[in-house]
């Protein structure tokens, strides 16, 4: 169980989603970046589904009524824990009173709190995820509120060396398997989509130019700010349905990427579609930060996610092996 | 499990909780066949290793060279596991050595890393103290037990 003493607006209980409901309207939700909260759950041995905290806007403050252990991944933000600064990517245990402090920060956009057990929160359609436009999943279909108590399951026994520990975050350990950014500009491999080719010579303007996140981008989606873009004739489209990763193209000329809260159809134009190994790593783009989409095969993009699920892998194998090692010699 | 009991009316064998110790108890141990010892003092205090089985992946033992000397008044502060020694987190390489020669450490402080494939543990401080030698190389490769740097006590 924790208190939440200080939050900013928009912070909310997410999980990996709610899939499987669009026919009805039912947006998927989930965390914006789903690695992040994976190996938060898999540091603390929870369930890969479990849910934890996203917070996207700090600072962000919580006290451990009952104490336990939890995790911090995602955009380091400086935790510190009674005043006691905690690495980035980092699980700890937390004795009953003591204070978890998130600052903002000062690269990438959102942080995972996992809780030892995961959230409880009663799932909705199978997710515990806020639904916000819904207004329903989480607690209680709402943004984190100052006073919130959140309760947790029951955690899964484990050893957790005095200190806590962590893992080399990915954006370090995979450095090889996703593009580096060029200039400070994000690198996001994406697959062309229905309507690719009747954007004629501006095609390639979509891939080449640097695109900025504008400020009106949110979890439903980013709306990106550069030279516009126009198929060669207006088109009138049907809605369609619309994933999380499609790029959508609107009369304006500048594209929008559907992002986990993801409206479930649409009607623009579809100029790519991002792949969903790198959607995590678009999670963590900041407002105002450039990116430029890459073109990818379907093989790259399976590479992409095999090494994904590789180091996901390696990191559970080897916190195992390291808590029993460790538990051993304790 | 045959039990040998030795008195000696004192403990001869040093600080049990001494990493290094106990890495060097468990080699023997791995080589004697035995799977378990335990050591008791009459003093109350007490030591028990046991070998998992199966626990071998991450290697604890034979690893160990001898722990460089340390200065009597200062106290070592040793590698949790063996792996590579990170001197600041692999994400903040443009930043210090967490635990630069001179630099003032608290008590619980981080003074480093010990990475094992993905994962990162902690090299704890356990006294406050100023760092004096460092002994470990950055990301070279370090023992269980080894001592990464000495502190001295602050004054």
């Amino acid at each position: 169980m924790i208190e939440i003493v200080a939050t900013g607006p928009l912070n909310t209980v997410q999980d990996l989603g709610r899939p499987g409901y669009r026919n009805i309207g039912v947006t998927a939700s989930g965390a914006m970046d789903p690695l992040a909260l994976r190996i938060g759950n898999v540091l603390l041995g929870n369930a890969p589904g479990a849910a934890g905290i996203e917070v996207q806007t700090f600072p962000f403050q919580v006290r451990f009524s009952e104490g336990g252990a939890f995790a911090i991944t995602g955009a380091d933000c400086r935790a510190t824990l009674d005043g006691v600064p905690l690495p980035p990517w980092w699980t700890a245990g937390a004795a009953p009173g003591q204070m978890l402090e998130l600052f903002p920060p000062l690269k990438d956009a959102r942080a995972y709190l996992c809780l030892a057990g995961g959230v409880a929160v009663a799932p909705v359609m199978g997710s515990r995820s806020t639904s916000l436009r819904g207004g329903f999943g989480g607690l209680q279909g709402r943004v984190l509120a100052t006073g919130d108590h959140v309760a947790t399951d029951r955690a899964a026994d484990g050893f957790l060396p005095k200190g806590g520990f962590g893992v080399v975050p990915p954006a370090v350990a995979l450095k090889d398997a996703f593009p580096v950014a060029e200039g400070g500009a994000l690198l996001i491999r994406a697959l062309p989509a229905g309507e690719h080719d009747l954007f004629g010579a501006d095609a390639q303007r979509f891939w080449s130019q640097l695109w900025k996140i504008s400020a009106r981008s949110d979890r439903t989606g980013y709306r990106l700010s550069g030279d516009p873009i126009h198929p060669t004739e207006v088109m009138e489209m049907r809605s369609h349905g619309v994933v999380p990763g499609v790029i959508q193209v609107p009369p304006a000329g500048e594209p929008i990427v559907q992002m986990s809260d993801a409206n479930t159809a649409g009607g623009y134009p579809k100029i790519a579609g991002v792949i969903e190994a790198d959607l995590w790593r678009l999670g963590q783009a900041r407002i105002g930060s450039l990116l430029r989409f890459v073109p990818a095969t379907h093989a790259e993009a399976r590479a992409a996610e095999q090494a994904l699920a590789a180091y996901i892998a390696d990191v559970h194998k080897t916190a195992r092996l390291v808590r029993q090692a460790l538990a051993g010699m304790a | 499990m045959a039990r040998r009991d030795r008195s000696t009316g004192r403990n001869t064998i040093g600080d049990l909780s001494d990493p290094a110790l106990i890495s060097t108890l468990a080699g023997w141990l791995e080589g004697s066949g035995a799977n378990a010892l335990e050591i008791t003092t009459p003093d109350g205090g007490g030591l028990k290793i046991v070998l998992a089985a199966g626990a071998r992946a991450v290697r604890i033992a034979e690893t160990v060279p001898e722990a460089p000397a340390v200065r009597p008044e200062g106290h070592a502060v040793r590698a949790p596991m063996a792996g590579l020694f990170r001197d600041r987190h692999p994400a903040a390489m443009e930043t210090g050595p967490l635990a630069g020669a001179g630099r003032a450490l608290e008590a619980g402080a981080i003074a480093g890393f010990v990475e094992v494939g993905p994962v990162l543990l902690p090299v704890i401080a356990s006294k406050a103290g100023m760092v004096g030698e460092i002994h470990a190389r950055a990301e070279g490769l370090i023992g269980y037990g080894d001592a990464v740097l000495t502190m001295e006590p602050s004054r």
